[in-house]
């Protein structure tokens, strides 16, 4: 008894390290080996999906990129595919970043992988603002004057480009894509965009960041969303904008196991360790 | 032709990953400070991208009235002067103020009303949602009883609802810390998989 009590104590307390180890192993084996596991589309994903689908040709799309690099990894992929399935649909993108520095080399990042670059001509269909200091002051003034960002991330003045030239306001916008991790910008753009001039609104969000939105997408207000790399997967699978999403899915749900385990692991552990001081 | 930039990648990842799967080492303190060093470098590019875009060059252009909150902008730096501290606080304040202006102004329909609406909960029809929306219903409620009579009413029928509404809290809590973690695993398989491509392993 003793024993078996011993065991459970010191795979409770086992090293992190190895947890770590095993766990990269396993997703390195899965994404070699991939089994392929069933795929559920869920609505949030669906909604998303058709908010695009259904919007007019040449439509302006406003891609708010509010995450930092370290998040990228998650929500890039979903940004790709969504940014491929824009392109193909002839709409015009515009992207701009109210709450992180980094927000127009991401958006540089957007255009090369999902074909813009190579497809499209940079003023005519696509934009990047850059950054916009200001948090929620900036999202404010950009619904009411767009026009007040005089230039654009490479330092050409907007009445330059034909894209960007003729809008004024937030009506001049057919819908809002924002991809955020953990900021506050979705709400921002709720406040001063959705809720005063009726704008769609509709997000990429980081797994880590799904709860605190899911309230506005429970509201309405929040058209639909994909929720981190499997909300990607889902969106890649709805469009046929295959990207890494979906080939990840699978390591990602034996990685989801493992975890759940090694929490079982910890758990009975500090049971059993639990049990044995108070006898 | 090797590229350097998907070396450089891999290199970087894995002196950071070396904190997690061995320990800390001068190889992790190093892209440690040099990633702090670029966000720094960026964020200060940036700023100043921002001062030209939207200060220098419309006041260049004759919008005279910038050069206002140019003046505003740098009194901030008055902190660093005993005499001019107080007067540091103007811009501060200035700031504050508009901030929580806009805020307001759009938080009330957006952040309580659509919220309030939204709980409103249509029971009966289909039986699932019904009983979905009653579970949302009384967490609502009971997570509310939670904050209203944590303090003062804690004894009686209502402390029994402020113990269900902090499980259900807790209940959330744990979501959340969940999330996180599906969230950092979704970070390491892009990571992987950003160098098994790079070697070929994968497409």
């Amino acid at each position: 008894m003793s024993k078996n009590t011993g065991i459970w104590v010191k795979l409770g307390k086992l090293d992190r390290r190895i947890i770590y180890w095993v766990m990269a192993i396993v997703t390195i084996v899965i994404l070699i080996h991939p089994v392929g596991l069933p795929l559920v589309v869920t609505q949030p994903t669906i909604k998303f999906y058709n908010t695009i689908k259904t919007m007019p040709k040449g439509s302006v799309v406003l891609m708010e990129i509010s995450t930092t690099a370290y998040a990228w990894d998650e929500l890039g992929p979903s940004a790709y595919a969504v940014g491929k399935m824009l392109l193909a649909q002839g709409d015009k993108l515009i992207t701009v970043g109210v709450q992180v520095p980094e927000a127009a080399l991401l958006a540089q990042l957007v255009f090369e992988k999902s074909g813009w670059t190579q497809k499209a001509t940079y003023g005519v269909d696509y934009v990047n603002l850059g950054y916009i200091g200001g948090g929620e002051t900036g999202v404010f003034n950009l619904a009411r004057n767009f026009q007040f960002v005089n230039k654009d991330a490479y330092n050409k003045p907007l009445s330059d480009l034909p894209l960007t030239r003729d809008i004024k306001d937030a009506n001049d916008i057919q819908l809002i894509i924002d991809v955020h991790s953990a900021s506050s910008a979705d709400i921002w753009y709720l406040r001063h965009w959705v809720t005063p001039y009726n704008s769609k609104f509709i997000e990429v969000v980081a797994s880590a960041t799904i709860n605190a939105m899911a309230q506005y997408y429970a509201s309405g207000q929040v058209i639909g969303y994909l929720g981190g790399a499997k909300g990607g997967a889902e969106f890649e699978y709805t469009s046929g904008y295959l990207g890494n999403n979906i080939k990840a899915l699978d390591a990602q749900s034996f990685l989801h196991f493992f975890f759940l385990g090694f929490v079982a692991l910890a758990n009975i552990g500090l049971l059993v360790e639990w049990r044995r001081t108070r006898q | 032709m090797i590229d350097i930039w998907l070396v450089l990648g891999i290199v970087a990842t894995l002196m950071v990953w070396s904190f997690f799967f061995y320990k800390n080492t001068v190889i992790f303190r190093i892209i440690q400070e040099l990633i702090t060093a670029i966000i720094l470098a960026n964020v200060v590019v940036v700023a100043l991208q921002n001062i030209n875009k939207f200060a220098l060059t419309p006041v260049m252009q004759g919008n005279l009235i910038l050069i206002v909150p140019m003046i505003l902008g740098t009194a901030t730096y008055l902190q660093l002067s005993k005499k001019g501290r107080y007067y540091s606080q103007l811009p501060v304040a200035l700031v504050l103020g508009i901030g929580i202006g806009i805020a307001v102004q759009g938080a009330l329909s957006t952040d309580i009303a659509s919220q309030v609406v939204a709980t409103m909960l249509p029971i009966g029809g289909n039986i699932v949602d019904s009983v979905n929306n009653v579970i949302f219903i009384l967490c609502t409620l009971l997570t509310i009883m939670y904050f209203m009579f944590s303090g003062r009413m804690r004894t009686g029928v209502p402390s029994k609802f402020s113990t269900a509404g902090r499980y259900i809290v807790l209940w959330t809590i744990g979501a959340i810390f969940g999330v996180v973690a599906y969230s950092r695993f979704a970070l390491l398989i892009g990571r992987l998989q950003y160098i098994l491509q790079a070697l070929g392993l994968i497409p």
